[in-house]
C-alpha cells in the first residue's frame, strides 16, 4: 500500500525548488540596487534574521500532533471561528500569489524569450500544468521537487562554472562601513523569500512524522539559500557591475545571455529560462493545493490523507480546487495589465504582503496561541 | 468518460494556441525557419540627422558565396533592422549572433548610450559583443569596405581583437564592460580601429588596424589613446600582451624588447584629515631583448642596466601622458577610483562624490621598475670580426 508520508529530504526539495522562484525574479536585482556592489553580503546578512524566524516556526511546528500542519495549528491557537476565518484569508492570499506567480512566470518568458507574445498562452499552460498537479495528491509534488531539484542545481552549477572566466571580483572588495546599512536593508529581500519558503510548505507538514533534527534541517537549508543569494549577487555583479545589475529585469538570464562555452556553444538562455518553468511549477502548484486545502478545511471537507486524487474526482470539496485553478488564471490574465504594473506588484505589494503573512502573522498566531496556552 | 472528454476539451484551445496556431501575438510570432536564417555577425552604427545608419556584415560566408553587406538610414535602430529586413526577401535576418557591433566616429562623438541600450534592451543582441569605434571613418564604410569577395569586416575585427591582445597594444572591451564602466566611472576605454587600403592581395579594397583606445566620457567620445599609449594603457589596467618596445641604448643605437609580465597598481596616499594627497603608481616591466639595431654585448650587467632605465623612462612617459589626459578629460578610464575604494573604502566613501572634481588636481607619483631579463637563444651578439677586437 502507497504511503503518503513524506521524507524530510522530500519537504526540503520542495523548498529547494520553490525559493528558485522568487530568487531569480528578485534577487540579484533589489539587493543589489540597495547595496550597490556589496550587496553580496547580504546574504549573509540575512541569515540571522532567517534563522531566528525559522526557529520561531519550529517552536510553532513543535507544538503540532501527529498528522496536523499550519493550517490545523492556526485553528488550535485561535480557536475554530477566528482560525478558520485566518486560514480562509491565507487561502485568499495563496491564490493572490498564485496568480501573481502565474502572470511573473508569463512576464519572463515574453521578456527573455519570446517577444511580441500575448501572456495568456503561458499563464493558460503554466496553469493547466500546475492544475494537474494540485489535483493530484501532495506526495507526487513533494516527489516531483525532489527529482526536479538535481537537474536545476546541475544547470546553476554549470551556469555559475562557465561564467568564472568572466568574474571580476575587483570591484566587490570595496566594501566601507557605510555599506552597513544598505547591506542590512539589502537584506529585505532575501528574508522576504526565505520567511515566505520557511511558512508556505508547512501547512502540509502534517504528512511528515513527526522526529527531532527538524530545526537543523532548516537551518542547514537556510545555508543553501543564503549561499545561492551570494552567489547570485558575486556573479552578477561580476559579471555586469551593480550598477547595470541594478538597472536589469533579470540579471541572472541577462547573465546567461553573454556566457560562451568555449566559443562553441552560446545563446542557451533559452533553455535555461525553459527550465526555470519547473520551480514555478513547483511553487504554483503548491499554492493551489494550499489556498484550495485551507478553502476546504474553512468550508468543513478538509483534504483526507488517503483521499482519491483523480482529476474527475470532484467530491468532498475537490471541486475547490478546479475554483481556485478558475480563480489564479482570471487574476493571472487581470492582475497587471502590463509589465510596469507588475513591477509594482514584484517589487512592493506581493513583498510586503509576504512579510506581513509569514514574519507579521506567524509571530502573532504563536503569541495568541501560547497566550491562550492552546499551543 | 464524458469528464476525460470534457478534461480534453478544456485543454485542446490551450494547446492550439501554444503550437503557434494562433494568432500573430502568440508565441508563433518568434518562429524562424532555420534554413532561412541569414546570422548576422557585424552590426555597425553611424548617426543620419536625427536618426541611425544601420550597416550589417554576415560574415564568412559559405563555400562559393560572397559576404552579405547591407546599410540602411532610418529613424532608429529597430526601424532600421525591419527595413533591412524588406530588402531581404529570401531570408531572415538573424541578430542572435552577432559579434561585434561597430561605431563611427561621428556617432560615438555624438553619444554611445542609446545604442548600448538598445543592445541590452533588444532580445537578440549581447552585451557579451565585443564594441569598436570607427577612428576618423564611419561604421558605414568600415562595414561596406572592408574585406572582398571572400572576406568581411568580421574576420578582419576577429585577427584584430586576437592580435591586439597578444602584441599588447589594445582590447576588445564589451559592450557590457563599457556599460558597466560607464555606468560606475562615467568612462570607459573602447577599442579604436582605423581603416586603410589593404596590403594583401585578395583581401578586398580595405582593411582594419588597431588605433589604441578611444576614451568614452558621459558616453560621448572624448578622445583617442593611439599607437604606444595603447600599450601604457594595458600595462596600466594589468591586460597582459607582449607589447614591443623600441629603446635607445647610450650609444643611440635601437634595441626592440618585448614585455613580457607587466604589473601595475594604483596606492592612495591620505592626509591626517582624510583628504587625498597623491596616488602612488607602482609598475614592474619585464622584457625580453627581441632585436638589436648594433650588435652588443648583452650579458654586460652595465648594459642591462642601461636597458632597464630606458624601459622604464619610456614606460614612464607614456603612463604620464595617459594620466594627464585623464586628468585633462575629468575621466577615469583607468578605474583608479575603484582600485582607490578597494583599498581604502571608507575614506573613499567620503571623496567619491567629488571624485571627477578631485582627479584633474590629483598629484600622481610614478615608479617605474624596468627589468630587461632574457634575450632568448642568443646571448651576445654574433661576432664578424673573425676574433679580431
Amino acid at each position: 500500500m502507497k504511503s503518503d508520508k513524506l521524507t524530510r529530504r522530500q519537504y526540503f526539495a520542495l523548498s529547494s525548488m520553490a525559493v528558485l522562484s522568487p530568487a531569480l525574479r528578485l534577487l540579484p536585482r533589489e539587493d543589489t540596487a540597495i547595496a550597490g556592489s556589496a550587496s553580496w553580503l547580504c546574504g549573509i546578512a540575512a541569515y540571522v534574521p532567517l534563522l531566528l524566524f525559522a526557529l520561531l516556526v519550529n517552536a510553532m511546528l513543535n507544538c503540532r500532533r501527529e498528522g496536523e500542519g499550519m493550517g490545523d495549528l492556526f485553528m488550535r491557537a485561535l480557536g475554530k471561528i477566528a482560525g478558520k476565518i485566518v486560514l480562509a484569508v491565507y487561502a485568499l492570499w495563496f491564490l493572490l500569489y498564485a496568480a501573481f506567480l502565474l502572470r511573473s512566470s508569463a512576464e519572463r518568458f515574453v521578456t527573455t524569450v519570446y517577444p511580441y507574445s500575448s501572456i495568456w498562452p503561458f499563464v493558460a499552460t503554466l496553469l493547466a500544468l500546475c492544475l494537474v498537479a494540485a489535483l493530484g495528491g501532495a506526495k507526487a509534488l513533494f516527489r516531483s521537487a525532489e527529482i526536479f531539484l538535481p537537474l536545476l542545481t546541475v544547470v546553476l552549477v554549470f551556469t555559475l562554472v562557465f561564467a568564472l572566466p568572466e568574474l571580476n571580483v575587483k570591484g566587490m572588495l570595496a566594501v566601507s562601513t557605510a555599506d552597513i546599512g544598505p547591506v542590512l536593508l539589502g537584506s529585505l529581500p532575501l528574508l522576504n523569500i526565505g520567511a515566505g519558503i520557511l511558512v508556505y510548505p508547512t501547512f502540509l507538514e502534517g504528512l511528515v512524522p513527526i522526529a527531532p533534527g527538524r530545526g537543523k534541517a532548516a537551518a542547514k537549508w537556510l545555508v543553501r539559500v543564503c549561499l545561492l543569494a551570494v552567489l547570485l549577487s558575486v556573479f552578477a555583479i561580476g559579471m555586469l557591475g551593480a550598477e547595470l545589475t541594478a538597472h536589469l529585469s533579470y540579471p541572472f538570464f541577462t547573465m546567461l545571455r553573454n556566457i560562451s562555452i568555449f566559443h562553441a556553444v552560446e545563446r542557451f538562455e533559452a533553455l535555461v529560462v525553459g527550465l526555470w518553468v519547473l520551480p514555478d511549477f513547483i511553487l504554483i502548484s503548491l499554492m493551489l493545493m494550499l489556498a484550495s486545502g485551507g478553502l476546504r478545511t474553512v468550508f468543513g471537507c478538509p483534504p483526507k490523507p488517503g483521499e482519491r486524487c483523480k482529476l474527475q474526482n470532484l467530491k468532498n470539496g475537490r471541486a475547490l480546487i478546479w475554483l481556485c485553478a478558475a480563480a489564479a488564471l482570471a487574476g493571472g490574465l487581470l492582475l497587471a495589465p502590463n509589465s510596469f504594473n507588475l513591477e509594482f506588484y514584484s517589487r512592493y505589494l506581493i513583498p510586503a504582503l509576504t512579510l506581513g503573512f509569514t514574519i507579521g502573522g506567524i509571530s502573532i498566531i504563536f503569541v495568541i496561541g501560547k497566550l491562550r496556552k492552546t499551543l | 468518460m464524458r469528464r476525460k472528454h470534457l478534461l480534453l476539451l478544456l485543454i485542446l484551445p490551450v494547446l492550439l494556441c501554444s503550437s503557434g496556431c494562433g494568432s500573430s501575438s502568440s508565441v508563433w510570432a518568434n518562429y524562424r525557419q532555420l534554413e532561412q536564417l541569414q546570422l548576422i555577425q557585424t552590426i555597425g552604427i553611424d548617426r543620419d540627422g536625427a536618426g541611425v545608419c544601420l550597416s550589417i556584415s554576415t560574415g564568412k560566408p559559405m563555400e562559393g558565396e560572397a559576404p552579405m553587406r547591407m546599410s540602411q538610414a532610418a529613424p532608429s535602430l529597430q526601424l532600421a533592422m525591419n527595413r533591412l529586413q524588406d530588402y531581404t526577401a529570401n531570408a531572415s535576418l538573424f541578430y542572435a549572433h552577432t559579434r561585434y557591433v561597430v561605431i563611427g566616429q561621428s556617432a560615438a562623438e555624438t553619444g554611445i548610450a542609446p545604442y548600448l541600450d538598445f543592445v541590452e534592451r533588444d532580445v537578440a543582441m549581447r552585451l557579451s559583443a565585443p564594441l569598436f569605434i570607427a577612428y576618423d571613418a564611419t561604421a558605414q564604410h568600415a562595414i561596406l569596405n572592408t574585406g572582398g569577395e571572400k572576406t568581411d569586416i568580421t574576420e578582419n575585427l576577429s585577427a584584430l581583437e586576437q592580435d591586439v591582445s597578444r602584441q599588447g597594444n589594445g582590447h576588445a572591451f564589451t559592450c557590457g564592460e563599457i556599460a558597466q564602466g560607464l555606468a560606475s566611472a562615467g568612462s570607459a576605454l573602447a577599442c579604436a580601429v582605423v581603416c586603410v587600403p589593404s596590403k594583401e592581395q585578395n583581401a578586398g579594397d580595405e582593411t582594419i588596424l588597431p588605433y589604441g583606445y578611444g576614451i568614452l566620457k558621459d558616453g560621448k567620445l572624448a578622445g583617442f589613446l593611439p599607437g604606444e599609449l595603447a600599450i601604457g594603457v594595458n600595462v596600466l589596467l594589468n591586460l597582459g600582451g607582449h607589447g614591443d618596445v623600441l629603446l635607445q641604448d647610450a650609444q643611440g643605437a635601437a634595441v626592440t624588447v618585448a614585455l613580457d609580465t607587466t604589473k601595475a597598481g594604483f596606492t592612495p596616499v591620505w592626509n591626517d584629515d582624510g583628504s587625498l594627497q597623491c596616488v602612488e603608481v607602482s609598475v614592474t616591466a619585464r622584457a625580453a631583448i627581441t632585436e638589436l639595431s648594433e650588435p652588443q654585448e648583452i650579458t654586460d650587467p652595465a648594459y642591462l642596466d642601461q636597458l632597464d632605465q630606458a624601459l622604464a623612462d619610456t614606460l614612464r612617459g607614456w603612463i604620464e601622458a595617459i594620466l594627464s589626459q585623464s586628468q585633462t578629460l575629468q575621466a577615469d578610464f583607468l578605474g583608479i577610483g575603484q582600485q582607490i575604494a578597494t583599498q581604502s573604502p571608507n575614506k573613499w566613501a567620503k571623496i567619491r562624490p567629488d571624485w571627477n572634481g578631485i582627479l584633474p588636481e590629483t598629484a600622481f607619483r610614478i615608479s617605474v621598475t624596468g627589468l630587461v631579463e632574457r634575450t632568448f637563444d642568443l646571448q651576445d651578439s654574433i661576432g664578424v670580426t673573425g676574433g679580431a677586437s
